[in-house]
């Protein structure tokens, strides 16, 4: 199997030939090619060669558009912050009064907006170079992120204090996401990764994530679903009292955080959902090799004994994550055969 | 018994976050009571709340608003107390270079201030020197460094580095914490105690001799 088939098959709940693997990278594969912060931000070229290189060198199976994480939020308005050596960081909410910015606030044009249009060249690009071989896998922020950003952390007590703003808060960005999503899979896009570290585990309890934050995840599936396009959830965070809770969100995967119990989460949500997770992105940074291998072999033993299941970092993992990390994840991933 | 039903009345607005009208109670009885019993009320309150945090029956947003009411009345409060602040232990506290997430350190901040602690709060993004000379110059013995990103931890590391390279590190206790963190990387890069969460913290600083 080619990466793509072995990643895809995993996605659509089967067995491939081996267990695939993925990295959440961010600007880890520009410093593998000795690229710059400045660099990832003004050079889909040089972008593209970071991703397409490092599949290969490493042998993981998706690529990825890292700094499109942060991409919708600048493109609505707020401000970023991109300086050398450290990662990307939202610093201005433009959501300030919602009686006065909300009304201004627009619904996102992918082919216009901010660096929306260099993201979709570079998924373009990335397509053109992997069809076939590699999965194209851009972001995609979840409603509740991408309002939080908007908004920035007034967001959390907005949940029970300003609600009916929030909902509309919630309502336009939904618009935004679903023009982005779209504008994504008519890229290329093989697979989108819906981000939500917001509606983490250990930030918001089981009750608001099911009034909002699983909310909108749900209807922005649902109006994806028609693009044919293969969807994921990542959730950062504790989730274990809330795993059941992903199971009616018609995605095609869940990435989880570290701190989810990967049999826990193979149990209650079955053989067929693929998960995806969770080596944890401290150890990757710190941990050797070795520690590495034995991690990846339990998320493999408790939740990918049957397919269905991407080895995969359980969040972003550091741009100083020692490569020779990555290659114990995949090394002991190739060991799986099914 | 008034006094009593009043201060029950108002760590019932501190936890439910009711930041206006615990301020107002607090002017009302801030005329008849010690300031101190307010304090130890509020204290209280957010030990209690931290049960709940532990348990999982509270989350974050919770917090944001109980934090908002304390500080609230910690407002109404202040002027009227007459603490020698020389004698209470000082923690400078602030969220390392390169990292703007604020809500788990600014809770840290809220709790240790309900505990009577005198906090010096640098705010987010802050670098490994600023966090030394605002220990030194302050007279801290607490020094907690936050981060809640894999990609900015050295820079808890090189705090320590720093301290050490300026032969002060035995003056200060490091406490180190965010999502990413533990106790083993706590010992790698020689701070005190890694705490998980706020109320931990306040409890390691209370265990201090």
């Amino acid at each position: 199997m080619t990466s793509y088939q072995r990643f895809m098959s995993a996605l659509s709940g089967q067995k491939p030939d081996q267990v695939p693997v993925m990295v959440f990278n961010r600007d880890w594969a520009m410093k593998q090619v000795g690229f710059t912060v400045n660099d990832m931000m003004n050079g889909v070229e040089r972008f593209v060669f970071a991703q397409y290189h490092c599949a290969i060198e490493f042998g993981y199976d998706a690529v990825q558009d890292p700094h499109g994480i942060s991409a919708e939020s600048e493109a609505l308005g707020c401000t970023l912050r991109i300086e050398e050596g450290f990662p990307l960081t939202v610093i201005d909410h433009p959501i300030r009064d919602y009686e006065k910015d909300l009304s201004g606030l627009k619904v996102l044009d992918p082919y216009r907006d901010g660096r929306l249009p260099s993201i979709l060249e570079m998924v373009r690009r990335l397509k053109e170079l992997c069809a076939g071989s590699f999965v194209v896998n851009p972001y995609i922020q979840a409603p509740f992120r991408n309002a939080a950003m908007l908004r920035g952390n007034d967001v959390y007590k907005d949940l029970s204090r300003n609600r009916d703003h929030l909902v509309q808060l919630l309502e336009k960005t939904l618009i935004s996401q679903i023009a982005y999503g779209n504008a994504l899979v008519n890229a290329g896009a093989d697979v989108l990764v819906i981000s939500d570290p917001t509606s983490s585990g250990d930030v918001v309890s089981r009750a608001y994530w099911l009034e909002l934050g699983h909310e909108y995840v749900k209807k922005l599936v649902k109006y994806l679903r028609p693009t044919g396009v293969k969807i994921y959830l990542h959730i950062c965070g504790d989730n274990n009292d809330r795993l059941e809770t992903f199971a009616d969100l018609d995605l095609d995967g869940i990435s989880f955080g570290e701190k989810v119990d990967l049999e826990a989460a193979r149990n209650t949500l079955g053989d067929r959902t693929c998960i995806i997770g969770n080596v944890g992105t401290a150890n990757l940074l710190n941990s050797s090799p070795e520690a590495i291998a034995d991690e990846s072999r339990m998320c493999i033993e408790k939740a990918g004994k049957n397919g269905s299941f991407i080895l995969c970092s359980g969040c972003s993992i550091s741009k100083d994550c020692p490569p020779e990390n990555i290659r114990a994840m995949v090394s002991t991933a190739s060991e799986y055969k099914y | 018994m008034i006094i009593i039903k009043e201060l029950e009345e108002l760590a019932i607005l501190v936890k439910d976050g009711e930041e206006e009208e615990s301020a107002e109670l607090a002017e009302r009885i801030i005329v008849t009571l010690e300031p101190q019993k307010i304090i130890q009320t509020l204290t209280a309150t957010m030990r209690e709340l931290g049960i709940l945090f532990e348990k999982r029956e509270i989350f974050v947003p919770e917090l944001l608003l109980a934090s908002d009411a304390l500080l609230a009345v910690m407002k109404v409060v202040e002027p009227h107390l007459q603490q020698n602040r020389d004698q209470v232990r000082t923690v400078v506290l602030g969220t390392v270079a390169g990292d703007l997430h604020e809500i788990g350190k600014n809770i840290v901040s809220v709790v240790l201030k309900a505990e009577g602690f005198n906090v010096i709060d640098l705010g987010t993004n802050v670098v490994a020197h600023e966090f030394v000379s605002a220990a030194v110059k302050n007279r801290a013995s607490i020094v907690g460094l936050s981060t809640l990103m894999t990609t900015t931890m050295h820079v808890q590391r090189e705090v320590i580095e720093r301290l050490v390279a300026e032969k002060i590190r035995e003056r200060f206790k490091v406490i180190v914490g965010g999502a990413p963190v533990s106790q083993k990387w706590a010992d790698q890069i020689g701070a005190d105690v890694y705490c998980e969460d706020a109320f931990k913290g306040a409890a390691y600083i209370n265990s201090l001799p």
